[in-house]
């Protein structure tokens, strides 16, 4: 089961930092923002300590704010420029809306 | 039992309904939720009225089908579902037998990704149907990897957060009772009600030292075992007795979910608890079947480390052995680091089986969506059909509450499913054969009541 933060040892929670960092490698910022919100408060409080935990929760806040820098570019654009694609932005749309 | 250490469990109670009831309200909410997009989505209304036809139904219901065709029709798909459960204990049992725990859990996380990822396609296009998002499939693609990955990490990594945990439990329950909707409602009922009597036969048959185990394997299979009790699942216990391996299981504690190999570190959970001070008499293992009861000691004070126990005490639920090896725990002293891996298990709480959360989802999601497209049309814009939904929400969480209750007046190992169901069967056709019908005539009249 999942522990408490507070009762992990400091490289047990480097250790976490450092796997949640890698596992949002592969495209999942969502992973980064969770780590991000999780580990701050001990980052906060360990980080001196514990410069590993301070240095992923870093990385892992910046790919999590370039992720959705990416994302709100990439889908503002879609929102804004898919009616003058043509064919190309109706096939990307998922569902069709009707109106506009 | 003195008076007072009465009044601390009653208290220690009450403070676990909330908790309980909390995610389970929430799996509810949801279930409901995923019904209501659904069934307002343009696809759906247009080529079916039901949320989503189940590729598991064979026999399909017209309206000029007779009773007893409609009878004998959902008995047949009921058993084509009892038919999987049967095949899939089968599997389960054969590879848990000859060890092969890597195939279960890479069976578990197929499941669970295809859970999130299909259903969550599913019910995001709805979504996007009715509010008429324009989304590309891209982000799409995108957001269903993050959601349905990051599910898989926080179900599956013991170190990550638990509320995340918790919430994609709850989430992964919703899904599941919503897909399970799709079945006709002949089906849906005939199926929960043979749920709840198999629930009472095995309840019946069991001794009481089965009940542990059976706890685990019936959330190990999760859905699948709750069904079949007999047979294939009681040769599951005894494999395990002898040879006294444990089973990965889904389970939501109140602080907690597991989905591991159990060894008797693993129980326990009521995190919360810690802060409260309170004494937590008695841990409650409730499964998609049974309720069971572990003793515990006195909870611990915040800061107070509790010192390591070994792990081989076999402390296992609904036996004495637990109290034994609390007393020798409390009675060590304090340690700080070395204790890390077994501090978990001083934690106490209920703990509800994820097919309970799906059973009683399932039923009301089950009453939402009859409702909707029955109830008259005149009502349905007063959203009358949320009378039975929420008579039905209600009914259920009192079954709960009462099979809590009767837990800490019984102090034994108690089926979770047997009381809700029953009152929530009873409420939905109370709400829908007398209280819509009332309602709409005192709407015509224009009564107030």
């Amino acid at each position: 089961m999942p522990k408490k933060l507070s009762r992990m040892s400091d490289a047990e929670i480097a250790d976490v930092a450092r796997k949640m960092f890698l596992g949002g490698l592969p495209f999942l910022p969502l992973c980064w923002i969770v780590a991000s919100v999780w580990l701050f408060k001990a980052a906060r409080e360990r980080g001196p300590r514990v410069p590993q935990l301070r240095r992923y929760h870093t990385y892992c806040m910046v790919g999590a704010a370039i992720w959705f820098v990416i994302s709100t570019a990439w889908f503002s654009i879609f929102v804004t420029q898919r009616l003058h694609w043509g064919a190309v932005g109706d096939k990307l749309t998922v569902v069709q809306v009707k109106g506009i | 039992m003195t008076e007072e250490e009465k009044a601390d469990e009653l208290r220690f109670y009450v403070t676990q309904i909330y908790l309980i009831v909390k995610p389970v309200l929430g799996c509810i909410l949801l279930s409901i939720f995923w019904v209501k997009i659904s069934m307002s989505s343009l696809n759906f209304r247009r080529y079916t009225y039901r949320p989503a036809p189940s590729a598991t139904q064979v026999y399909q219901f017209t309206d000029t089908s007779t009773t007893s065709e409609k009878f004998f029709g959902s008995l047949a798909n009921a058993g084509i579902i009892v038919g999987q459960i049967i095949v899939m204990t089968i599997i389960i049992m054969v590879l848990f037998k000859y060890g092969c725990f890597k195939i279960l859990f890479g069976f578990f996380m197929v499941v669970v990704v295809l859970l999130l990822g299909f259903m969550g396609y599913l019910l995001l296009g709805g979504i996007l149907q009715v509010l008429s998002i324009p989304m590309d499939y891209i982000t799409l693609v995108f957001g269903l990897w993050n959601f349905a990955l990051v599910g898989l990490i926080s179900v599956f990594w013991s170190k990550g957060p638990m509320k995340m945990q918790q919430a994609y439990l709850t989430i992964m329950s919703s899904l599941m009772a919503y897909s399970l909707t799709g079945l006709a409602e002949w089906t849906t009922w005939l199926l929960l009600g043979l749920l709840s009597i198999w629930g009472k036969c095995w309840r019946a048959n069991a001794a009481a030292a089965d009940q542990c185990l059976h706890n685990m394997l019936v959330l190990a299979v999760d859905l699948i075992a709750v069904l079949c009790p007999f047979g294939p699942l009681k040769m599951l216990i005894d494999s395990t007795k002898t040879q006294s391996k444990n089973v990965p299981a889904l389970l939501y504690a109140v602080n907690a979910v597991w989905l591991m190999a159990f060894d008797e570190r693993d129980y326990g959970g009521a995190a919360a608890q810690e802060n409260t001070q309170q004494s937590a008499p008695s841990a409650y293992h409730t499964s998609a079947e049974h309720i069971a009861l572990e003793t515990r000691s006195e909870m611990r004070s915040t800061g107070d480390h509790p010192p390591p126990m070994p792990r081989s005490t076999s402390a296992r639920v609904a036996d004495s052995s637990t109290a034994a090896a609390n007393a020798q725990r409390s009675a060590a002293p304090g340690n700080d680091s070395a204790d890390m891996d077994q501090e978990e298990e001083e934690e106490a709480g209920l703990k509800l089986g994820l097919g309970d959360f799906v059973f009683y989802s399932v039923l009301i999601a089950r009453a939402d969506a009859d409702l909707s497209y029955r109830a008259c049309p005149l009502l349905r814009v007063a959203m009358s059909d949320w009378v039975t939904t929420v008579a039905c929400t209600i009914a259920v969480m009192m079954g709960l509450n009462a099979t809590i209750f009767l837990l800490a007046i019984k102090r034994k190992a108690l089926p979770a499913l047997p009381i809700s169901i029953a009152f929530g069967i009873l409420f939905y056709f109370v709400g829908s054969i007398m209280l819509v019908p009332c309602l709409e005539a005192l709407s015509l009249a224009q009564i107030a009541l």
